[in-house]
C-alpha cells in the first residue's frame, strides 16, 4: 500500500488535491522530504456496547481520524470479526460503512456467535493513509435460541384422540353386535319356544 | 302443538326401552372398561417418541446444549467448484471419505456423487429420442448427501418413529427399532435410504463400536440407514468425512444458529453466503425445506470442462476382514 | 323338479361332509405349496432380503404387489355380502357365504405378505409399541385389524343359525374335532325368536358399519402410496380408484369362487346362471369404473407431461410396463367388459372367464403401479429393473395356496350357502323359479346343470 511518489504523479488530476493536503501536513508537522514520506496513519476507534445478546442489533461505530485527531470522511470502513468455527480460524466480514464528515462509520449488526467476539475495523488505507484498524472485544452472553424452524401444521381436531376414538368406536360396535347375540342366545338357551317354519335348526329337524 | 304432544309421548316412551336391569348395567360397565382400556392404551400406542433404547446416548448430545443455544446443522455445496474429482484422477473423495470413515457397507453412498444434465430435458426421461441435441450440452457434479429435510417424508411415514427430526435439525434412524418395512425409501424424492439387503459386509472393527444413532454402527441387516450428517464430529468440532476430503473445498458444513459455514479453508456468513449466490435447495417445489443447499455450477471454478463425463468407481472400506456370511448386492438389480 | 328348504339344507350339509378326492388331492398339493412357502421364508429369513429381486432402488416388490391385490380381493367379499344385504338384493343370498369367506381368507393372507416383506419381522410389535398415528403404514396396520375382525364378526353372525343347523342335523355324524367346533361355536342357537330378533338388530349393524370400514381399508392401503412424493402415486384419485379396483377384483374373485364351490358341491340347483350373471354386471359396472378412471388419470397427465408423469407414461405407453400396461387395458379391462355387454357371451362361462381375467388384471395393475412408482429415477440414474426371485415367487405361490385351502378348510366347517339368508330373503323359491325356467326353455343353464 506504499505509494511512490512518481505513482501518485501519474494518477489522475483528483489526487492533486489530496496531494496538496500531503504537502501541507508534511510541512506542518516538519518532516524533511517528501520522497521518503511515510503516509500518516490514522486512527480508528472502534466503539460498541460491551455485551449483546444474541441476534441484539446493536451499533457498531468507527471514528477515522488522521494523527492530528481531525475526521476523515469518505473513506471506506471494513468491520469483521474473528471466528473460529470447525477448526478453521478466519475473519467474516460484518459489513463495510463510509465515514461521514465527523469521521464516523456506522454499522448494525447481529452478532450470533456466544462468548468473546473479537470485531475489527479497519481502514484499508489510501492515496493519502496508511491502513489502520482496531479491534475490540465484544462479549456475547448466553440467550435465546434465534434460529427456529417453521412449526408443523396441525390441523386442529385431526389428532391422535380422533384415531383413537373411530378405531375404539369401530371395536365397540363389533363387541356390542356380537354381545348381543350371544345373551340372547345365553337368555333363551333353554326356553322352549313353538316351531315355525323360518326357524332354523332343530326346529326344521322336528 | 300437536307436534309438541307428540315428542311428549315419545319422550314418555323412552324409560320402557331403557329400563336397566342389573344384567346390563354388568354389561354396560364391561363395555366402559373395554372402551376405557381402548381409549387409555391406544394413545399410548400412537405415539411414539423416538429412540427408546439410545434415549441416554441422545439425551447427552441435546441436553449439553440444552443451557445454551441448540446448533441448527447445514451444509452448503458450491457445484461451481464439484468436478466430480475429474482433476484429481480419483473417486469423488467426499463419496469415499464417507465410505471409509463411516465403515459404510459396499453398495451404499450416503453422499452420492450424481453426473446432472445440464439440460433439463435429457436424462428425466429416459425414453426420449437420444439422437436429438439437448439445448444446453454437458454435465455437471451433484454431490448428494441426506438432504435432512425440516418437512422429512421418510419422518413423516416411519410407523414406529424410528426415523424422526432431532432438535438440531439432522434426521437420523434407530436402527434398533427400524422394522424393515422400507416406507421411508419410498416416501424419500431424493432416493436417499439405503437397506441392507443381506448380511452388510462390513468389517469386523466396525462390530467393536458401541450403538448410538449418531454414527450408526456397527451396522445391521435388514434396517436402513443414510447419511447422518455427522452430529457427533460437528459438535466436537469437526468437519464431516465429506466436507474435510473435498480437494476443491466444494462443501461447507455449517450451523444456521450461528450463521457460520466453513469448508475447511475459510469461514462463511451463510445467509449473505446463500443469498449473495443465489443458492437453491434440490427439489425445492416438494417443500421438503432441506438443509442441504446448493450454488449452482458445474465446476467451472475447478477448470473443468462441462462436456468431461464421468467420475471414477468409487471404493469402500472392504479391504479389512469382513464379517462371515456377507453378502454383496448392487443399488439396482 | 323342485327345491325345497329341506333339500337344500341336505344339498348343504351333504357338501359338508363330502371328501372327494379331488378335495383330498388338492388339499394336499395346496399344503405341499404352503410348506415350499414356508422353507422359502425360512431362507429368506436366515439370508434376508437379498433373496428377493427387490433392491435399494425399487424397495417394494412382488410382496406388496400381492398385499395390495390381496387386500382388494378381499373387497368384494364385504361388497357382495354386506353392501347387497344393505340395498336388499335377494340373489346376493347364496352368494354371501363365499364371498364373507374370501375377505376373511383374504385378509389373512395380505397381512402374512406384509410379514413377508420386513427386515425384521420379529420387531412387528414396534407397530403397537411405538405406533405414530401419523404415519399410513399405521392407519393400515389397524385398519386392516379392524376390518379383519369386523369381517370375521359379520361372517360369524351370519354363519351362526347354520351352524346351529348342522350342529342339530349332523352333529353326531360328524369327526369330533369338527363336531367340537360346531358346537362351540353355536353358541346354543335354538332358533328362538328373540334370538333371531338380536342377531337381525347385530347383522343389521354390523352391516352398516362394515361397508364403511371397507371403504376406509382400501383407501388407507392406497394412501401407504398415494402419502409419498413419488409422481404417478401422488394422486388424490388413489383412495378412489383403489376402492373400484378392489370391488372389480374383488366380484371376480367371488365368480371364481361360486363356480369352483358349485362344481365341487353340486350346488347347480341353488347357484343358477341368474346369480353369474348379476355378478357378471357388477363386475362390468366396476370394470367400467376403472377404465374411466384410468382415462381421466392418464389423458391429463399425459396431456402436460409435466415433469415425472412423463416418464411414467412413457414407460406405460411403450417403455418397460408397457406389456403389463397394454395387457391391464386390453385383457383385464376391455375384453371383460365386452364379454359382459355382448349377448352370446353373457353365460356362466362368459363371467368366469371375464371374472379371471379381471383378476389377472388387476394384478398386473397392481404391479405396475407398485413396481412402475418405483421405477421412477429421482436422481440421474439408468431406470432400474425388478425381476421377482425364485425365493419370492415360492412365497407368493405359498401364500395364494394357503388362501385357497384357508377357503377350502372353512368349507368344510359351515354350509357354504347360507340356508338362512335363502329362506329369508326368498331366494329359495327364485332359484325353483329359475329351474323351471332352464327346464322349459332347455337354455345353457339346463346344459350346464
Amino acid at each position: 500500500m506504499i505509494h511512490s511518489f512518481t505513482a501518485l504523479l501519474s494518477r489522475s488530476q483528483q489526487l492533486l488535491g489530496a496531494l496538496a493536503i500531503v504537502i501541507a501536513l508534511a510541512g506542518v508537522m516538519g518532516w524533511s522530504s517528501i520522497a521518503s514520506a511515510q503516509q500518516p496513519v490514522p486512527s480508528v476507534n472502534l466503539g460498541f456496547e460491551p455485551s449483546a445478546l444474541p441476534g441484539e442489533t446493536i451499533a457498531v461505530s468507527a471514528y477515522l481520524t488522521d494523527p492530528l485527531g481531525n475526521p476523515i470522511y469518505d473513506a471506506e470502513i471494513e468491520f469483521h470479526y474473528d471466528v473460529e468455527f470447525m477448526n478453521v480460524t478466519d475473519s467474516v466480514e460484518i459489513g463495510t460503512a463510509v465515514t461521514n464528515e465527523t469521521g464516523l462509520a456506522l454499522l448494525t449488526w447481529q452478532p450470533r456467535s456466544d462468548g468473546e467476539n473479537h470485531i475489527v475495523a479497519s481502514f484499508a488505507g489510501n492515496d493519502v493513509f496508511a491502513e489502520a484498524s482496531d479491534t475490540q472485544i465484544l462479549e456475547v452472553l448466553p440467550g435465546e435460541q434465534l434460529y427456529r424452524e417453521l412449526p408443523p401444521y396441525r390441523i386442529p381436531g385431526a389428532n391422535m384422540w380422533l384415531t383413537s376414538g373411530l378405531i375404539t368406536t369401530v371395536w365397540l360396535i363389533f363387541i356390542f353386535s356380537l354381545a348381543l347375540v350371544g345373551w340372547a342366545n345365553l337368555k333363551t338357551r333353554n326356553e322352549p319356544h313353538t316351531s315355525n317354519t323360518e326357524a332354523k335348526g332343530g326346529s326344521a329337524d322336528a | 302443538m300437536e307436534s309438541h304432544s307428540d315428542i311428549d309421548q315419545v319422550s314418555d316412551d323412552k324409560p320402557k326401552n331403557w329400563d336397566i336391569s342389573r344384567r346390563k348395567m354388568i354389561k354396560m360397565l364391561g363395555g366402559a372398561t373395554a372402551a376405557g382400556l381402548a381409549v387409555g392404551y391406544l394413545p399410548k400406542a400412537l405415539r411414539a417418541e423416538p429412540v427408546a433404547e439410545n434415549a441416554a446416548d441422545f439425551q447427552v448430545a441435546t441436553d449439553a446444549e440444552s443451557s445454551e443455544r441448540l446448533r441448527q446443522w447445514m451444509m452448503i455445496i458450491d457445484l461451481r467448484r464439484c468436478d466430480g474429482c475429474q482433476s484429481q484422477g480419483t473417486p469423488p473423495q467426499c463419496t469415499e471419505a464417507c465410505n471409509m470413515g463411516h465403515f459404510v457397507p459396499k453398495p451404499m453412498q450416503w453422499i452420492e456423487v450424481y453426473e446432472h444434465e445440464l439440460s433439463r430435458d435429457v436424462g428425466e426421461i429416459a425414453p426420449l429420442d437420444s439422437s436429438t441435441t439437448p439445448p444446453i450440452e454437458g454435465t455437471k457434479f451433484m454431490p448428494t448427501p441426506c438432504m435432512q429435510c425440516q418437512n422429512a417424508p421418510c419422518v413423516n411415514v416411519c410407523p414406529v418413529g424410528a426415523t424422526w427430526t432431532t432438535p438440531e435439525g439432522i434426521t437420523l434412524i434407530d436402527q434398533n427399532r427400524c422394522i424393515g418395512c422400507r416406507m421411508c425409501m419410498a416416501a424419500c424424492p431424493y432416493e436417499r435410504r439405503s437397506f441392507t439387503w443381506g448380511e452388510p459386509p462390513t468389517s469386523h472393527a466396525a462390530d467393536f463400536v458401541e450403538h448410538s444413532v449418531e454414527h450408526q454402527l456397527p451396522i445391521q441387516k435388514g434396517v436402513v440407514y443414510k447419511c447422518d450428517f455427522c452430529p457427533e464430529m460437528a459438535r466436537a468440532g469437526r468437519l464431516p468425512f465429506c466436507a474435510s476430503s473435498c480437494p476443491q473445498n466444494a462443501i461447507y458444513y455449517g450451523d444456521l444458529e450461528e450463521d457460520l459455514a466453513s469448508n475447511g479453508d475459510e469461514v462463511v456468513r451463510v445467509s449473505e453466503f446463500l443469498a449473495e449466490h443465489s443458492a437453491f435447495r434440490h427439489k425445492e417445489e416438494l417443500r421438503t425445506r432441506p438443509r442441504v443447499y446448493y450454488i449452482d455450477g458445474h465446476g467451472e471454478l475447478a477448470g473443468r470442462d462441462p462436456k468431461t463425463h464421468g467420475t471414477m468407481p468409487v471404493r469402500w472400506n472392504i479391504d479389512l476382514d469382513i464379517k462371515d456370511g456377507a453378502k454383496n448386492w448392487e443399488r439396482s438389480s | 323338479m323342485t327345491y325345497s328348504t329341506e333339500s337344500l339344507e341336505r344339498a348343504t350339509v351333504e357338501a359338508m361332509q363330502r371328501f372327494s378326492k379331488r378335495y383330498i388331492i388338492s388339499f394336499i398339493v395346496l399344503s405341499a405349496f404352503v410348506v415350499a412357502g414356508i422353507v422359502a421364508y425360512i431362507n429368506q429369513l436366515q439370508n434376508g432380503l437379498y433373496e428377493t429381486g427387490m433392491r435399494d432402488r425399487i424397495t417394494w416388490g412382488l410382496y406388496i404387489v400381492m398385499f395390495v391385490f390381496f387386500i382388494g380381493a378381499s373387497m368384494g367379499g364385504t361388497f357382495v355380502s354386506a353392501a347387497l344385504r344393505l340395498a336388499d338384493m335377494g340373489w346376493r343370498a347364496p352368494i354371501s357365504r363365499g364371498a364373507e369367506y374370501i375377505t376373511v381368507s383374504a385378509l389373512f393372507t395380505a397381512s402374512l405378505f406384509i410379514f413377508a416383506d420386513m427386515g425384521h419381522p420379529e420387531r412387528a410389535i414396534n407397530i403397537l409399541l411405538f405406533g405414530r398415528w401419523e404415519s399410513p403404514l399405521v392407519w393400515d396396520v389397524y385398519g386392516l385389524n379392524t376390518y379383519i375382525a369386523g369381517s370375521m364378526v359379520y361372517l360369524y353372525l351370519a354363519v351362526l343359525p347354520d351352524l346351529a343347523l348342522v350342529r342339530d342335523r349332523v352333529g353326531h355324524q360328524l369327526d369330533p374335532i369338527r363336531r367340537l367346533f360346531v358346537i362351540m361355536f353355536s353358541a346354543s342357537w335354538t332358533g328362538h325368536p328373540k334370538q333371531v330378533k338380536a342377531l337381525d338388530t347385530s347383522l343389521k349393524v354390523m352391516t352398516v358399519v362394515i361397508v364403511p370400514v371397507a371403504v376406509m381399508m382400501h383407501t388407507v392401503t392406497s394412501w401407504i402410496f398415494g402419502m409419498t412424493l413419488r409422481e404417478p402415486w401422488d394422486s388424490p384419485m388413489f383412495g378412489i380408484y383403489f376402492v373400484v379396483g378392489a370391488v372389480y377384483s374383488g366380484v371376480g374373485l367371488i365368480v371364481v369362487f361360486m363356480y369352483v364351490m358349485r362344481r365341487m358341491n353340486h350346488m347347480e340347483a341353488f347357484l343358477t346362471e341368474r346369480h353369474f350373471l348379476n355378478m357378471g354386471k357388477l363386475l362390468a359396472g366396476a370394470g367400467g369404473v376403472m377404465i374411466f378412471f384410468q382415462i381421466s388419470d392418464l389423458v391429463t397427465a399425459g396431456f402436460k407431461l409435466k415433469g415425472d408423469s412423463a416418464f411414467n407414461l412413457y414407460q406405460l405407453a411403450d417403455g418397460a410396463m408397457a406389456p403389463i400396461f397394454w395387457t391391464y387395458i386390453w385383457v383385464g379391462l376391455m375384453i371383460p367388459l365386452a364379454l359382459m355387454l355382448l349377448p352370446w357371451t353373457r353365460t356362466i362361462w362368459g363371467v368366469l372367464i371375464a371374472s379371471v381375467l379381471a383378476n389377472v388384471g388387476m394384478m398386473l395393475e397392481r404391479y405396475f403401479i407398485v413396481i412402475g412408482g418405483l421405477r421412477l429415477p429421482l436422481n440421474p440414474y439408468h431406470a432400474p429393473s425388478y425381476m421377482p426371485t425364485l425365493t419370492e415367487l415360492t412365497i407368493v405361490l405359498g401364500l395364494c395356496s394357503l388362501f385357497i385351502l384357508i377357503l377350502m378348510i372353512m368349507m368344510k366347517l359351515a354350509p357354504a350357502i347360507s340356508v338362512q339368508e335363502m329362506i329369508e330373503t326368498g331366494e329359495i323359491e327364485a332359484v325353483q323359479h329359475d329351474a323351471r325356467r332352464a327346464a322349459s326353455t332347455d337354455g345353457p343353464e339346463g346344459a350346464v346343470a
